[in-house]
């Protein structure tokens, strides 16, 4: 009876260890503009603005950062539209592609929720929130960027994301 | 006012509330955009704190409510069987007694049991009534079960581990569903779930059920059983509501009723019916401010329940536990690394009922808590819990002449006791995390163990000589584990391991052991002292796979370890037991578990089995003859459930547990029999 215990607990670790040695294959990692989760992600990130945008309200895609039609989907009662830097002066929201993007946005319209997939643009107060899914959905925000813009989220989302 | 008077205006006045609000600010957390978010479940039971599963500083384990739907289970404890580390011992149709990491025993103690945070747990006897559970399974969002000592945060009780039940929520979630079941053992229910939302800032959510089995088929009973009744019933009716203020103020109410009687090992392992009559409220008011998120909770549970003989309840003890808590806390992230909670908290308990002589008592806890959590680096964070709960006594009236103390006596010793819960969460990569923990958690003496209760117990016989003991001191565990968890994305699985050791200090005896004996005043054994009877380790661990693809599989295995070895001063002679406390025989040591499921075009096909190492248990046969130790031998239970949605509206589904074997002897009681269900389900 005992053998047949130990037997048992052996094929576990046995598998256990199998297990752990395959899923320690690393993943890849995606460049550039937001994949289809990014935007999801996102996109979803407005229902946790402590002052919500009313509908109507414009967010602007810089070209590249994310694909336009997509975010309408999720974000129904906003108009969406792909754009340039000088377009964000009446947005609410803008995705952008890099930090000198996020920078140059901020300088047209300092009150503007600026979302991007670069931890370093959060990293260096120029984006607000940036999104980050493989392996592991992560979401950044910079509470110094967040405060200077006047946007504020609810305490739920802020304890659950990752602030810098 | 009745209960049902008080659910009608407090959801009433909810509602009128909503129909002056603005625009939706919603401050409380969305349990369901939040998991959509993340992309795993999100808990509070932690640290009071919203939180990712993966980054919670205790060991977690949550059962969503797909997995509570395909499991096929009618009632909790069954769906808690495929937790590693879970042990459930059940008593039949519809009773069972639920333990984490071992010690289980007929009124389970260790445990503590939440619905939405407020606290089902019956302090009375120290145990959870199941049955008095308002909750349907269609409106649980998930199951949070923590494993290990958690008092830092939820308090006395909460010394082996916690199970918070989370529903849905009134606003954000539409569940309107209608079930009925049928079955082996004349099983019959019928439930109803229905949300109705305002507008976007208001909701509630009713749900109520009407359930009745046969405990056991009459053949399946020994002689001494012979003229037991069986028919066992529950029915609950249950509001939650919520209104989400253009202040930004958020407001949630619960009201439920239940009515319950079952066949229970009651404390002390005497077998006998038990009616329940319950009805509880809780109000709660939160809100984001300068200082942070500001939450205001109060509630009321009251217990009405009686031991019976036999179902007419015409020789029955009646007994009242009325619960008041209140509660305050401030969730506040001052720094970017930096969340800190402080809470404040004051219960107060009584008990009483038509089996006293007009004495009354009970006991008032002050609590301070404060917990904070430290990102020190991206990979590595610091959490730390502490609280102190101070009790006082009250008891004043008559005092039996049998009984040894003095009313002043029963007051005069107040206890303090300070818990801890310390973690170190460190994440080297996005797919691995240790977990390394040291908490304390207590158990406070329950009422029964507490004061002189002049009762009859299941025989007919009027006992008066269980004294109460006002010198007891709390049980004390203290924790040390090390956890690690792994994502597996090219298995699409999760892997766990834990390893514990746990120690227990002064654990409690309930009155009427023979061989417990009185501390403070040496009295004699078997005169219906509780006390507190030595101490108790337990070392062992959990190993688990979990997971799931996109083609529809589903899967997991388990396997748990539990040694204990106890220091006690009773059943020390072989020979009869001189108490039902024996938790070192009385735990199964090992245990393995694997599920199996698929979802296949409208079908839904599951699968699991859980094997059990033997272990002791000890109780009362039902024809009053003493104490006696039981051999419960390894068994394996297979339960299993096929699901066919009809239509976008109806689903079909048979399920069974124990399919593998008619009767299985799993506790001193009858062998509890094979339950076969089909349910239909209608959502719209």
């Amino acid at each position: 009876m005992k053998r047949w215990r130990l037997a048992v607990i052996v094929c576990w670790g046995v598998g256990w260890l199998i297990g752990w040695l395959i899923g320690s294959i690393p993943s890849v990692a995606i460049a550039g503009g937001m994949d289809v989760k990014q935007v999801r992600i996102a996109a979803k990130v407005f229902s946790f603005l402590q002052n919500k945008p009313p509908p109507g309200a414009i967010i602007i895609v810089l070209s590249g950062a994310a694909d336009p039609a997509l975010l309408a989907t999720t974000l129904q009662t906003f108009k969406i539209s792909e754009g340039h830097i000088p377009d964000v002066a009446g947005a609410v929201a803008v995705f952008v592609n890099s930090t000198a993007e996020a920078a140059a946005v901020k300088s047209i319209n300092p009150r503007i929720l600026i979302i991007g997939t670069d931890l370093g643009c959060v990293d260096a107060h120029a984006c607000i929130v940036a999104v980050e899914t493989i392996p592991r959905i992560s979401v950044y925000l910079s509470r110094a960027a967040a405060s200077s813009a006047g946007i504020d989220f609810d305490t739920s989302f802020k304890m659950l994301v990752t602030e810098r | 006012m009745t209960p049902r008077m008080r659910t009608f205006l407090l959801v009433g006045a909810m509602l009128g509330v909503a129909l002056e609000g603005g625009p939706a600010r919603s401050q409380v957390m969305n349990y369901g955009e939040l998991q959509e978010l993340f992309g795993e479940p999100i808990t509070t039971s932690a640290t009071g704190s919203p939180q990712k599963v993966a980054d919670a500083p205790v060991n977690m384990e949550i059962i969503t409510a797909d997995e509570i739907r395909q499991s096929g289970a009618d009632n909790i404890p069954d769906i808690l069987r495929g937790v590693a580390g879970v042990d459930v011992r059940r008593y039949g149709a519809a009773s069972a007694d639920v333990a984490i990491r071992g010690y289980n025993a007929a009124n389970s103690p260790r445990v503590l049991v939440l619905l939405n945070g407020r606290q089902i747990y019956v302090d009375y006897h120290s145990y959870t009534a199941w049955a008095t559970l308002p909750v349907q399974l269609e409106e649980i969002r998930q199951i949070e079960v923590i494993k290990g000592p958690n008092t830092a945060l939820f308090g006395f009780n909460a010394i082996a581990g916690v199970i918070n039940i989370v529903t849905f929520d009134p606003i954000f979630d539409r569940v309107n569903v209608m079930t009925a079941r049928g079955g082996t053992q004349a099983n019959q229910q019928l439930s109803a779930v229905l949300t109705a939302k305002l507008n976007d800032h208001a909701g509630v959510r009713l749900s109520a059920s009407e359930h009745g089995s046969k405990e056991f088929s009459s053949s399946n009973l020994a002689p001494s059983y012979g003229s037991f009744p069986r028919h066992a019933y529950n029915r609950s009716a249950y509001a939650h509501g919520r209104v989400a203020l253009s202040s930004g103020l958020d407001l949630t109410a619960e009201v439920d009723v239940t009515e319950a009687k079952q066949l229970e090992m009651t404390v002390g392992g005497f077998p006998g019916w038990t009616s329940y009559a319950s009805n509880r409220e809780k109000i709660g008011i939160g809100g984001d401010s300068p200082m942070g998120y500001l939450n205001l909770n109060a509630y009321r549970n009251s217990v009405d329940f009686q031991y019976a003989p036999g179902e007419n309840c015409t020789t029955c003890t009646g007994i009242l536990n009325s619960l008041y808590v209140v509660q305050a806390s401030d969730l506040l992230k001052p720094g970017v690394n930096h969340t800190v909670r402080l809470g404040l908290e004051y219960r107060n308990n009584r008990g009483g009922g038509s089996a006293f002589q007009g004495e009354g008592f009970g006991f008032s806890v002050y609590a301070a808590n404060a917990m904070w959590n430290w990102q020190v680096t991206p990979a590595f964070a610091l959490t730390n819990s502490v609280r102190i709960d101070h009790m006082i006594f009250d008891y004043h009236g008559p005092v039996d002449p049998s009984v040894a103390y003095t009313a002043a006596q029963y007051n005069s010793k107040p206890i303090t006791e300070p818990s801890f819960n310390s973690a170190a969460v460190y994440k080297p990569t996005m797919l691995d995390t240790f977990r390394f923990s040291v908490a304390r958690g207590v158990q406070a003496p329950d009422f029964y163990a507490l004061f002189p209760e002049p009762v009859q117990n299941n025989f007919n016989v009027l006992v008066n000589s269980y004294q109460g003991t006002p010198n007891l001191k709390p049980t004390v565990s203290m924790n040390y584990e090390v956890d690690y968890e792994r994502g597996l994305p090219n298995l699409d699985s999760t892997g766990q391991l834990a390893l514990f050791y746990q120690t227990s200090q002064h654990v409690l005896a309930p009155p009427g052991d023979s061989g417990v004996t009185d501390a403070a005043t040496n009295g004699p054994p078997g005169n219906g002292y509780a006390g507190n009877i030595g101490n108790s380790a337990s070392i062992g661990g959990e190993v688990s796979v979990k997971g799931s693809n996109t083609e529809g599989w589903r899967w997991k295995a388990a396997y748990a370890l539990a040694v204990i070895k106890d220091h006690y001063s009773v059943n020390r002679a072989p020979g009869a037991p001189d108490s039902s406390v024996d938790s070192q025989h009385g735990t199964p040591t090992n245990t393995i578990i694997f599920g199996l499921g698929r979802s296949w075009q409208d079908f839904e096909f599951d699968f699991l089995g859980r094997w059990q190492s033997r272990y002791d248990d000890i109780g009362v046969s039902y024809d009053g003859a003493s104490l006696s130790r039981y051999k419960i031998n390894n068994y394996f239970t297979l339960d299993g459930r096929v699901g066919y949605k009809l239509n976008d509206t109806l689903t079909l589904a048979v399920s069974g547990r124990q399919l593998n074997q008619q009767r299985i002897t799993q506790t001193s009681g009858p062998p509890v029999e094979r339950r076969v269900l089909g349910t239909v389900v209608a959502r719209f």
